[in-house]
């Protein structure tokens, strides 16, 4: 695996969903998100703690995700975000919205 | 919803909390990155330097994370609130003069709206009380005049109208009785009630049983129900009372029950206690028949069109089942708080006067805070180069306003919470239709709320407009001292100054008029002497005295008593005396027939004992007083007062003239008497002095039938020392004749005179009082305007008086300039005041045969009053400005060049 520079900038939007889909399978704290979604990017995504933080407060504000204090793997306290039913929901239809939006990206630049 | 509420509660209020968790997350996120650089094999302190570089400052996180929160604007509003505190707090003495301002306004109007808010709109205490209505007989030729049921009525409209109503009960206005007492008889009140009556109202008795319909028959109804405080205060609230016998009159009654805690008729006086109706009794001696009133609760489902179809379908048969009483019958529905609320128009009047002086308290500071808006302009001016928009200066300018009208308003509220009983208490019993104290609940509280909020608007909105529209260059370039006002703003507060004196010349105008008016009722003729008169109320209900030679008996021991009392000059009998009230009596002029299809006169009936006018010093103004030898077996004999001669007698010689009496008041048993005319007397008050004359009769009461009239008496004694010290003796002289007879409604003619008076002396002091506080206001407004302006100006003066420029042209310079402010305001006032006056116009006068009126004996034209209205404010005026205006004379005109 190469290390690459080239950083992409995120569409609008779509760092709530990628949050939402790092949630989806387990409770993390902010720091696992962002290198969550920087690993599985195959490290072309690098989530700043400048949007990181203001969009899980955000994403907090509307009921999608909650948050709670716990303790971290090396014992110290941080605070872990998990997926509420309303942010799975959300999860669901977002992803199938951009599966379409993608699809029919992808469409246009394959055809056009 | 709920989440985000409590997120963006947090974040705003419990701030540093929130921070801190935010630092804490940064933190742990900065260590983490650090741990994960130096497991790469980078040196700790390199890895944190690269963390560092890598990750950036905190600082626009926050920022990102708070305008995240949602909570900008309300922070921003915080900021400005925290400001104003800060800058009103900075200059004490304005905002002590803005608060107090708008706190007197304020505190007026909740006053006043909480009187109207119990009188007007507040529905009755009992359950459901908003679905009771009331019915009431009309005359379908006569539209409008609304009439009680009378007795033969009721039968067949019960019978026709169970269908519309699930409840119907009848009432009528409480009578008295006489009850033993310690000594002598006491006097209780007793309403009389159909069987439904506690139903109706839906307030079952605490105690005991309702009436039954078979008690509501002549012979069966010797039941009585007490009301709950005349058991509390005569059976010590023993519930062993049901069932014990009460004496009413001579008769023994039996307690059946007791009335509800809350049960208050509030339109109608509260009873002591509660007889059976007996709609089928003739008018007794003792009892005068009054109307019946009649209260029901409609069918749930029925809206008022039905009920109103049902009722004219109704009518309409009772109309063809006898057309001699019920010809032109319509029935009309009204609804339980409005049929009985009167006296509205005297209260609005004195709720657009309180609204007049919340004006003038707007306009005020309106004028402060454009005057303050102009010293902040430089202020305003920098912040606007630093990058602030003119919306955040004018939401700076109207928290500014808001914080002065909150805290005007809190005060206000404690203002109206102490004034509104006494302003009650104030009102002319004219106004007031509902025994019910005015209390500050939450349609007072949201009332007094919604004012403070348009009151501050209002006051801060036109200076904040003005004010944030700064001239940056102009502010800059001058220091706030020396610029002289734009002329746009100036004109601004010159308009507000001259508002503000319009206004106080219509309150002070109104003032003037009611204080012409109530020196005129001082002044206004009695008809009779009230020096050294006691008076009081006798009642002789013992059915010997409906026999006449028992009844004349017992008053002749009575005053032949009296009269030996020391201190006493002499006493008489009269069935009516002045302020008292009277009875209407329906007569005719013999040999003058009433035209058919005219009403038929009717003159206050009084039967007095010879010795009545001389005791009283009425003046005669032709004839003889009655005397001894009028007696029941000699001619019958009537004396009648200046107005009925001036209505009946005009074009004859009233002595020897003839009257054929038939009825007094429901009471038809006085049979056709004929009198002769021997006497003439000058008018006397029925009420007060604010009341169109009205026609009086006097007999003998030696040659009238025994009628309810004149089995409740009034016995006044004309006295040689002050007569309340003579009343325990002729109480003891009463008692020796008879114990059984109560003696109430004691006072002085004095007194009497002095009670008439009362409304209109409210009227005086509450309309002086909002007079006073216009005043005030707009003594301050004017003060502070021309203060303000030579404060501006006070170089110019300095330069001036340096070049040589004498002091009293200065001074007349400066009042110049307040003699036109106040002369257009006064001049504008004037006509307001005209237009007002006609507008109102006959609401101010009192109603023929009523008196009910605001104003007597002046017109709302009233030059003199209009004059010295404008004077005493021109006076007041000069005061205010001359203060300040020769501060401009004193000024050193080193210190002033030294502001530069």
């Amino acid at each position: 695996m190469t290390v690459t520079t080239t950083r992409l900038d995120l569409p609008q939007g779509t760092l709530d969903l990628l949050i939402l889909r790092t949630l989806a399978l387990a409770p993390q704290h902010g720091w696992a998100i962002s290198e969550r979604i920087h690993q599985i990017s195959s490290k072309v995504l690098q989530v700043q703690q400048g949007s990181l933080y203001p969009a899980l407060h955000r994403l907090e504000r509307r009921g999608w995700i909650k948050a709670r204090w716990g303790a971290s793997e090396n014992n110290r306290r941080a605070k872990y975000y998990e997926l509420t039913a309303s942010g799975r929901k959300q999860l669901e239809a977002e992803t199938t919205a951009w599966e379409k939006l993608t699809a029919a990206v992808a469409q246009i630049l394959e055809t056009a | 919803m709920l989440n985000d509420l409590r997120l963006r509660f947090r974040s705003l209020f419990k701030k540093s909390a929130v921070e801190e968790d935010l630092n804490d997350e940064l933190r742990f996120h900065f260590d983490q990155h650090v741990k994960k650089l130096v497991a790469s094999g980078i040196p700790p302190a390199e890895a944190r330097r690269q963390a560092h570089l890598a990750l950036g400052t905190h600082d626009k996180i926050h920022e990102d994370f708070r305008d995240a929160s949602g909570v900008r604007f309300f922070e921003a509003l915080l900021q400005d609130i925290r400001f104003a505190l800060r800058t009103l707090r900075k200059s004490s003495g304005f905002t002590a003069v803005a608060v107090l301002t708008l706190a007197l306004g304020i505190g007026a109007n909740t006053a006043i709206f909480s009187v109207l808010e119990a009188q007007l709109w507040k529905p009755l205490p009992f359950p459901d009380s908003k679905s009771l209505v009331v019915v009431l007989r009309a005359n379908a030729k006569t539209h409008g005049h609304t009439t009680l049921f009378s007795a033969p009525d009721l039968p067949d409209w019960l019978v026709a109208a169970q269908s519309s109503f699930t409840d119907i009960c009848e009432f009528q206005g409480y009578d008295y009785y006489a009850t033993p007492g310690h000594d002598t008889a006491e006097m209780v009140t007793a309403r009389p009630v159909s069987a439904a009556f506690f139903q109706t109202l839906r307030m079952p008795p605490a105690l005991g049983r309702s009436f039954l319909p078979g008690e509501q028959q002549e012979g069966h109804d010797y039941e009585v129900i007490l009301s709950y405080a005349f058991w509390q205060k005569h059976f010590a609230s023993d519930s062993s009372a049901v069932g014990r016998t009460l004496v009413l009159d001579g008769s023994p009654y039996t307690i059946v029950g007791v009335a509800p805690v809350g049960l208050h008729l509030e339109f109608f006086g509260d009873a002591d206690m509660y007889v059976p109706l007996v709609p089928t009794r003739k008018n007794s001696l003792t009892r005068t028949g009054t109307g019946i009133l009649v209260v029901a609760r409609p069918k749930p489902d029925a809206t008022p069109r039905q009920l109103q179809a049902q009722m004219d379908v109704i009518a309409a048969q009772l109309a063809k089942r006898y057309p001699e009483r019920n010809a032109d019958l319509s029935l009309k529905i009204e609804s339980l708080p409005e049929a009985f609320t009167f006296g509205q128009r005297g209260l609005f009047f004195f709720a657009g006067a309180a609204v007049l002086v919340l004006l003038i308290a707007c306009a005020n500071v309106a004028c402060l805070l454009l005057a303050r808006g102009l010293t902040r302009q430089h202020e305003f001016a920098i912040r606007s180069t630093l990058g602030a928009k003119r919306p955040v200066l004018l939401r700076q300018l109207l928290v500014e306003g808001a914080l002065l009208g909150a805290v005007g308003g809190a005060l206000g509220i404690v203002a109206a919470t102490w004034s509104a009983n006494a302003l009650n208490a104030l009102l002319s019993p004219d106004f007031l239709s509902r025994t019910v104290a005015p209390r500050l609940d939450a349609g007072v509280l949201a009332f007094a709320i919604a004012v403070s909020l348009a009151a501050s608007v209002l006051a801060a909105l036109a200076p904040g407009l003005f004010a944030s529209r700064v001239n940056l260059t102009d502010a800059l370039r001058h220091n706030s001292h020396t610029s002289s006002p734009a002329p746009a703003h100036r004109r601004l507060r010159s308009a507000f100054v001259i508002a503000e004196v319009t206004m106080s010349v219509a309150l002070l105008f109104g003032a003037g008029l009611f204080l012409n008016s109530f020196t005129r009722l001082m002044r206004a003729p009695l008809g009779f002497d009230p020096h050294n008169l006691i008076s009081l109320g006798l009642t002789l209900s013992d059915k010997r005295y409906t026999q006449p030679q028992n009844l004349w008996l017992a008053e002749q021991q009575i005053l032949e008593r009296v009269r030996a009392v020391p201190g006493v000059t002499d006493a008489a009998f009269a069935s009516q005396i002045p302020y008292a009230g009277g009875i209407g009596a329906g007569f005719s002029i013999v040999g003058e027939p009433v035209p058919p299809g005219a009403e038929k006169p009717s003159a206050i009936l009084s039967s007095i004992s010879p010795d009545y006018f001389p005791v009283m010093k009425v003046r005669f103004l032709a004839g003889r007083p009655f005397s001894a030898q009028d007696a029941q077996n000699s001619t019958h004999v009537a004396i009648v007062n200046e107005n009925f001669v001036q209505h009946y007698l005009q074009h004859r010689n009233p002595i020897g003239a003839e009257l054929d009496i038939d009825h007094i008041g429901f009471d038809t048993s006085y049979g056709n008497v004929r009198e002769r005319i021997v006497g003439v007397v000058q008018n006397t008050q029925l009420f007060g002095a604010n009341e169109v004359p009205f026609d009086f009769i006097y007999v003998p009461t030696a040659q009238v039938p025994v009628t309810s009239m004149n089995l409740s008496v009034f016995l006044v004694a004309s006295t040689s020392v002050p007569p309340s010290s003579v009343v325990s003796s002729i109480r003891h002289e009463i008692a020796q004749v008879d114990t059984g007879i109560p003696v109430t409604h004691v006072a002085t003619m004095d007194e009497r005179v002095s009670d008439s008076l009362q409304g209109a002396r409210g009227n005086l002091i509450l309309i002086g009082a909002f007079a006073t506080m216009a005043l005030a206001l707009v003594a301050v407004g004017i003060f502070g305007a021309i203060a303000y302006s030579v404060e501006q100006r006070t170089s110019e003066f300095g330069i001036r008086l340096a070049l040589g420029a004498m002091p009293s042209r200065i001074l007349r310079h400066t009042l110049k300039q307040s003699a036109i402010l106040g002369a257009s305001g006064i001049a504008l006032g004037v006509v307001v005041s005209l237009a007002l006056g006609r507008a109102l116009g006959s609401a101010l006068y009192l109603v023929p045969q009523q008196h009910a009126g605001l104003l007597y004996g002046v017109t709302i034209f009233d030059p003199l009053t209009l004059a010295a209205a404008c004077a005493l404010l021109a006076g007041i005026l000069f005061m205010a400005s001359y203060i300040p205006a020769r501060r401009a004379t004193k000024v050193d005109p080193m210190v002033a060049l030294r502001y530069e």
